[in-house]
């Protein structure tokens, strides 16, 4: 069973975060505060994972441009019949 | 792996309350740590027996052939920007509804999740209702008989919901099981079925047989192409409101993108659509429980069929998953066990599983309106989440109802989002009447799905530039810098 816990050092680091828990939150509450804080240090640290979406975006336009091309290919040919 | 994926939101523990389904995911609970883990779940996602009825369509743009390769490019062409609208998702580890309150704003998430649960209960309910009918057509190929006996119709829906419930208490580890095994089935269902097809009919045969020129839909074939590409773009934006809740499960940047356009979209809905498309005009009949024991033969195509509507449980799972999490910002439903919540949103079913005729023919028009609001929605998430916060956003925030976060904008609503989010269904309604097909404007260019979601992103982020962004509100980067309180967060 996990524990969970509402100390003051996670306090601190979610108020300088710009959030915080009451004192007397729900243990689900501060798992949320608790998961939120290393959401924000994951993507400080900007790992391989949650750095830069440039990759996606390739991979994006690569799609978008095979898919225009050949409904472009197929509608002037419509045209053309 | 602990808490989440051990728990309730991403694994199986039913008993434990649904508020921790809505936790951010962190980077090492995400259960799709490979390319094929994530596409699995989009073919599965996909690849339902409602995508042999789209494909049994196909054929009516005038040149199946045509009618695919249109169809096929709706499907990437509207999927790139929707899985794009899944990467705040992502990246924060968030689900869609918490997501577009960055957007929307906090209350203004409603709008959002009136869809969301309309979506995925509705589809739901209509793939039991089909299957359950489907089954009927089995029970009346093997047994000889000359009519549908409907309690074999009633109590199979019943059992599949059951069966829904039963794999889908088991939170995202048991949906990513399910669709692991079942996408592979359904994929090999089509392509056996092609191959019975091609040594049926001749390759020649299949690849040019078009419906009569009098029942095509047009006789123009840029329309027809126009309306094909449609059929696939309105298809895909229905994805939407799911693609967040899968986003947000996936590990790697790597596999974001290309996973969800191949999985959900060429092989899931592109390749079984085609099947279909080939079948229907060639038996002439684009009701998917008639024509595959016809090509099938009386037992083998019954069995085949059979699996193909057990196959759907693993479409079900998804939107159940996806649907009972989106439920979980209603507060009364928060707290109910998760088990429990998806038994209680499974009870219309139970009841709709009795009138599936009626199902099928009422549902329908209004789950093919429900999805013109994602049109809209899709425009303003992207033109927001990448042109107007640089991709950035306060993840906290989402989580807070305070008039001093980020996302209140105006009551907790950002009007402009929900006016230009009704702007754009609007607008494609304008061009395109997805019941009556009428359509108007640009249509036979480049359809109305991507030309009205386009419209939307350029209106709503130039508004939002000129009257919203360097004022307070909205936590825009531009904003006004000014003393900023702690806000207190909760689920």
């Amino acid at each position: 069973m996990k524990m969970y816990r509402n100390d003051r050092m996670v306090n601190t680091d979610a108020r300088e975060a710009g959030f915080f828990v009451p004192a007397d939150a729900a243990p689900m509450q501060v798992e949320l505060q608790q998961r939120l804080l290393a959401v924000l240090a994951e993507e400080t640290s900007r790992t391989e994972s949650f750095g830069s979406a440039r990759p996606v975006f390739v991979e994006a336009l690569i799609w978008m441009l095979a898919a225009t091309a050949l409904y472009v290919v197929f509608w002037l040919a419509a045209a053309h019949s | 792996m602990n808490t989440a994926t051990e728990n309730l939101p991403l694994s199986a523990s039913p008993a434990m309350d649904s508020t921790a389904a809505r936790l951010p995911t962190t980077a090492s609970e995400r259960i799709y740590k490979s390319y094929f883990s994530f596409m699995w779940s989009g073919t599965a996602f996909s690849a339902a027996t409602m995508t042999y009825l789209i494909g049994g369509a196909l054929p009516f743009v005038g040149n199946t052939v045509a009618g695919c390769i249109g169809y096929l490019c709706g499907l990437v062409l509207a999927m790139v920007p929707v899985v794009l609208a899944g990467m705040p998702s992502y990246r924060y580890g968030i689900d869609t509804l918490d997501a577009v309150k960055t957007s929307l704003g906090v209350r203004g998430s409603s709008f959002m999740l009136i869809g969301v649960l309309g979506s995925s209960l509705g589809w739901t309910f209509v793939l039991a209702a089909f299957s359950a009918r489907g089954f009927g057509s089995v029970a009346q190929a093997v047994g000889g008989n000359g009519f549908i006996n409907e309690h074999y119709v009633q109590g199979f829906g019943v059992v599949m919901l059951i069966l829904v419930w039963a794999l889908a208490r088991r939170g995202a580890a048991g949906m990513a099981r399910v669709t692991a095994w079942v996408a592979p089935g359904q994929l090999l269902s089509a392509a056996i079925l092609l191959g019975l097809l091609v040594h049926k009919y001749g390759l020649h045969t299949v690849l040019h047989a078009n419906v009569p020129a009098a029942k095509a839909y047009t006789q123009d074939g840029r329309q027809g192409l126009a309306y094909a590409l449609e059929f696939g773009v309105a298809n895909v934006l229905t994805f939407l409101p799911f693609i967040g809740g899968l986003t947000r499960l996936v590990s790697s940047r790597k596999h974001v993108m290309g996973p969800m356009v191949t999985g959900a979209g060429v092989v899931g809905a592109g390749f079984v659509a085609v099947v279909a498309s080939f079948a229907a005009v060639v038996t002439g009949t684009a009701d998917p429980t008639v024509w595959v024991i016809e090509i099938g033969g009386k037992w083998f195509g019954s069995a085949l069929l059979l699996f193909m509507l057990l196959a759907n449980v693993g479409t079900m799972v998804v939107f159940m998953y996806i649907g009972t999490v989106a439920s979980t910002q209603i507060r009364i439903f928060a707290s109910v066990r998760w088990s429990w919540l998806i038994a209680a949103l499974l009870m219309p079913g139970v009841y709709l599983a009795f009138r599936t005729q009626w199902l099928l023919e009422r549902v329908m028009v209004f789950m093919t309106y429900n999805g013109l609001f994602f049109v809209g929605v899709t425009g303003v998430i992207l033109a927001d989440y990448f042109v107007l916060r640089r991709q950035r956003i306060a993840p906290a925030q989402v989580f807070s109802k305070s008039k001093n976060g980020d996302y209140w904008f105006w009551g907790g609503v950002n009007w402009v989002a929900i006016a230009c989010s009704i702007l754009g269904a609007c607008a494609y309604l304008w061009m395109f009447d997805p019941v009556s097909l009428k359509t108007s404007g640009i249509f036979r260019f480049f359809g109305a799905g991507l030309p009205a979601c386009a419209a939307t992103a350029a209106v709503y982020a130039l508004l939002m530039r000129i009257f919203v962004v360097r004022g307070a509100k909205g936590g825009y980067p531009e904003a006004r810098a000014g003393k900023k309180t702690a806000v207190e967060i909760g689920l």
